[in-house]
């Protein structure tokens, strides 16, 4: 009777002990299941895709490139810009984003592909400022004459979502921001009205563009540069374009800011030049007072004053000087 | 045995299950969320290091760092505007924060010059953002450093302070 209740005894802690080794080691198939697939319903993903594309997206401002990102199945970026805080902000598959610090992007608000158009092209005036990214998932028809070279990556294609009209418009370096209207009677070959309409002036000295974009509307936008123009083109309303637009000139006054105290560095370190080119150091950069064109209505932006900028700086390098820039 | 008694020691049985069914959930969730956390900060580790790797490249890139002459660039970097540069940071701190996110300071020295030796052109260090000082990793890279008013060259060493 003992004997026979000893051996119940045992054959009932083996029975626990089976049980629970056998419950330990099912909760560990099931949690290391879980680790390795668990993606707290994309989130997380979506945010370390976010940190890498902003990364790949700083490598492109300093670099002239034209690829294709290929995510492999079709992703959606949202492009969004603030224009009181004056940044951008990109969004993946609408669940993280990230704020796109330093990076100046024009893109469609919605971006949605497997592979997405990237490139970037530099802004100068006349230093370089920064490079645009630009971000593309549709065809665009671009109609323009032969005088307008355009980088080959924008790539206008026979057909188009978008279609997109360039005219040339000598007048432009005549006419002031108020004088100018966007009335047009520009028709597509199907009888359809453009998307936009972008007017433009070439500068005789270095081929450089300035002019204004018509969107859709008759809405008006000032562009100064071959880069902005085709910002221009990716961007959908003239509110998105006005506003990466103006964190591109705030950053032509902080890279202006730069040259302007470098000139000052200069002015007392090149023992090689004629001290009494101090005012030419100074006419080698943008104007900082107030009656500067960076603090006026960057509508006002013109090839004339873009133009004595470069001839400051050159006349300082073929004098021996250094240059500014 | 009785009946009564049987009862009893199913039911005794059966609560012993369910404790260790809990307790053995419990530890299991404890260990998911720990493995969890785990890889979550490696993945933020990898992409911090690639982080800081890309600042480099960039601070090489960046126009108000990158020499020029006549407005055609070169590979390195202008001692003048880097001596130039802390004026316009410090009207611009907002912007080169979020630019250099969690960088606790970026520097370059130049070897050949006295670090401690603060006016250009004989600068040993000219300090972009924040303290070289603090803790964390250090990234480096060797550029070649442009002076404009010489039209010398000097081997300089970027370097970026992480936050781990």
């Amino acid at each position: 009777m003992v004997s026979r209740l000893n051996k119940k005894g045992i054959a009932i802690t083996f029975d626990w002990m089976f049980s629970i080794v056998a419950g330990v080691l099912i909760f560990s198939f099931l949690i290391y299941f879980a680790v390795q697939n668990t993606d707290l319903f994309g989130k997380v993903t979506a945010r370390i895709v976010s940190e890498e594309l902003d990364i790949l997206f700083s490598g492109y401002e300093t670099a002239q490139v034209s690829t294709v990102l290929d995510f492999g199945r079709e992703a959606t970026l949202d492009f969004r810009c603030d224009e009181i805080n004056k940044r951008q902000k990109f969004m993946i598959n609408d669940r993280e984003g990230k704020n796109l610090w330093g990076k100046i992007i024009f893109a469609p608000k919605n971006v949605k592909s497997d592979k997405i158009n990237v490139a970037t092209a530099s802004w100068n005036a006349p230093f370089r400022v920064a490079n645009f990214v630009y971000l593309w998932d549709k065809r665009y028809l671009l109609d323009y004459d032969s005088d307008l070279e355009l980088p080959e990556w924008v790539n206008p294609s026979a057909s188009g979502d978008i279609n997109i009209k360039f005219a040339r418009d000598s007048s432009l370096a005549l006419s002031s921001s108020s004088s100018f209207d966007c009335s047009y009677n520009f028709r597509t070959s199907n009888n359809e009205e453009y998307d936009k309409v972008i007017y433009y002036d070439k500068n005789p000295s270095d081929d450089d563009v300035r002019g204004y974009v018509c969107f859709k509307g008759k809405e008006k936008s000032f562009f100064y540069g071959e880069a902005m123009m085709i910002g221009a083109i990716f961007s959908e309303s003239k509110i998105e374009f006005d506003c990466v637009k103006d964190i591109a000139v705030d950053r032509l006054k902080i890279v202006n800011d730069i040259y302007t105290k470098k000139v000052s560095n200069l002015i007392i370190s090149d023992r090689s030049c004629n001290p009494n080119f101090g005012a030419s150091y100074n006419n080698a950069v943008h104007e900082i007072d107030n009656n500067g064109m960076l603090e006026k209505d960057f509508d006002s932006f013109d090839f004339g004053y873009v133009n004595r900028i470069r001839s400051a700086n050159q006349n300082l390098i073929s004098t021996g000087c250094a240059g500014v820039y | 045995m009785s009946i009564n008694h049987r009862g009893q020691l199913e039911i005794g049985i059966t609560t012993m299950v369910l404790i260790v069914f809990i307790v053995l959930l419990l530890l299991s969730l404890i260990l998911y969320f720990k493995f969890t956390y785990l890889e979550l900060e490696e993945d933020r580790t990898t992409l911090l290091d690639q982080k800081y790797n890309s600042i480099l490249s960039v601070i090489i890139g960046l126009p108000e760092f990158r020499c020029s002459r006549g407005g055609i660039e070169s590979e390195c970097l202008d001692a003048a505007k880097l001596s130039a540069f802390s004026g316009v940071y410090a009207s611009n701190k907002e912007h080169y924060g979020n630019i250099f996110g969690t960088v606790n300071g970026i520097w370059v020295d130049v070897p050949v010059n006295d670090v401690n030796n603060l006016n250009y052109p004989d600068q040993g260090r000219f300090s972009v953002y924040g303290k070289a000082d603090l803790k964390g990793g250090i990234y480096s890279v060797p550029v070649s450093l442009y002076y404009p008013e010489s039209k010398k060259y000097k081997i300089g060493i970027l370097k970026i302070r992480g936050e781990l």
